[in-house]
């Protein structure tokens, strides 16, 4: 497949995740403004890095192939990676809100850039997995449909890392896999999102 | 054991009552399982802020508290959803 495609379907997948990514923030802020739980502005505050990580990593990653720039789409990554990892921490510490204090993000050049690899994407999957453990817990425990489209959206970003860290390991081919996994995901929030906003 | 209800559960339960079963103030008792002092003051307090509305018939639900109630519904299952408490 030509670096071209590869590259356009990466920035496409990310860009659509990220918009499935604001909108689920935007509806935890609302049942936050609603409801001035902490645990819904820590989901909020989440779902919102989660979907700047992927926004900036489309971007930058299509500046990269615009400008012929190529050390941007490793910023792109490291971006995407620093901010996922706090999106991941937020959602975990959404179930422990009293205890959690974030601080702002630094900007990218005092962070050691981290290229796409083996290693993120398994730091990425082991925060992605803890998440699905407490989700599919809270799915098995008492189970709703819209438990269980929570709980698929997480397995299935779970193993978009997966597969990314297998492609980044040795299996190039997973890529494609990755972010049909990833997407999923986001479909998944999108389905529940739909499913709550239906009137009636 | 019954399970703890929040303050927002149990305003969710009083508006809920309204909207699905008119106001009288019996049959809000009886759906948000209140008793009678404790559910007049969560009225007051919903009329206070412009929820309800004391009509010739009880109690009915403003624009606003219809509107709050239906946010309040979503904001529950996404917490449900979730695995949090409302």
């Amino acid at each position: 497949m030509p670096l071209r495609v590869i590259l356009g379907y990466d920035i496409v997948m990310s860009f659509v995740s990220s918009a499935a990514a604001f909108i689920i923030s935007y509806y935890a802020y609302r049942a936050y403004s609603v409801t001035k739980k902490k645990s819904f502005l820590l989901l909020q505050l989440g779902f919102t890095f989660a979907g700047f990580g992927l926004l900036l990593d489309s971007i930058l990653l299509s500046a990269a192939i615009l400008s012929r720039i190529f050390h941007l789409t490793t910023t792109g990554y490291t971006l995407y990676f620093a901010l996922t990892v706090i999106a991941y921490v937020l959602v975990l510490s959404s179930y422990a809100v009293d205890k959690f204090e974030f601080s702002e993000t630094s900007i990218p050049s005092l962070l050691p850039l981290i290229g796409f690899g083996a290693l993120p994407e398994g730091i990425l999957l082991t925060l992605a997995g803890a998440i699905t453990i407490q989700l599919g817990l809270n799915f098995f425990l008492n189970r709703s449909v819209d438990k269980l489209l929570i709980f698929m959206a997480f397995a299935f970003i779970f193993f978009g890392h997966l597969f990314f860290m297998l492609q980044a390991i040795r299996f190039a081919g997973f890529l494609i896999l990755g972010h049909i996994f990833r997407f999923l995901g986001f479909a998944s929030f999108l389905a529940f999102i739909l499913r709550v906003v239906k009137p009636g | 054991m019954k399970p703890y209800r929040s303050r927002l559960k149990i305003i969710m339960d009083i508006l809920e009552a309204i909207s699905l079963h008119g106001g009288k103030i019996s049959t809000i008792l009886t759906y948000a399982n209140l008793s009678h002092d404790r559910c007049v003051k969560y009225l007051e307090e919903l009329l206070e802020k412009g929820l309800v509305e004391e009509g010739a018939d009880g109690y009915a639900l403003t624009e606003r508290g219809y509107k709050f109630l239906q946010e309040l519904k979503r904001a529950e299952r996404l917490a449900e959803a979730f695995g949090f408490r409302l």
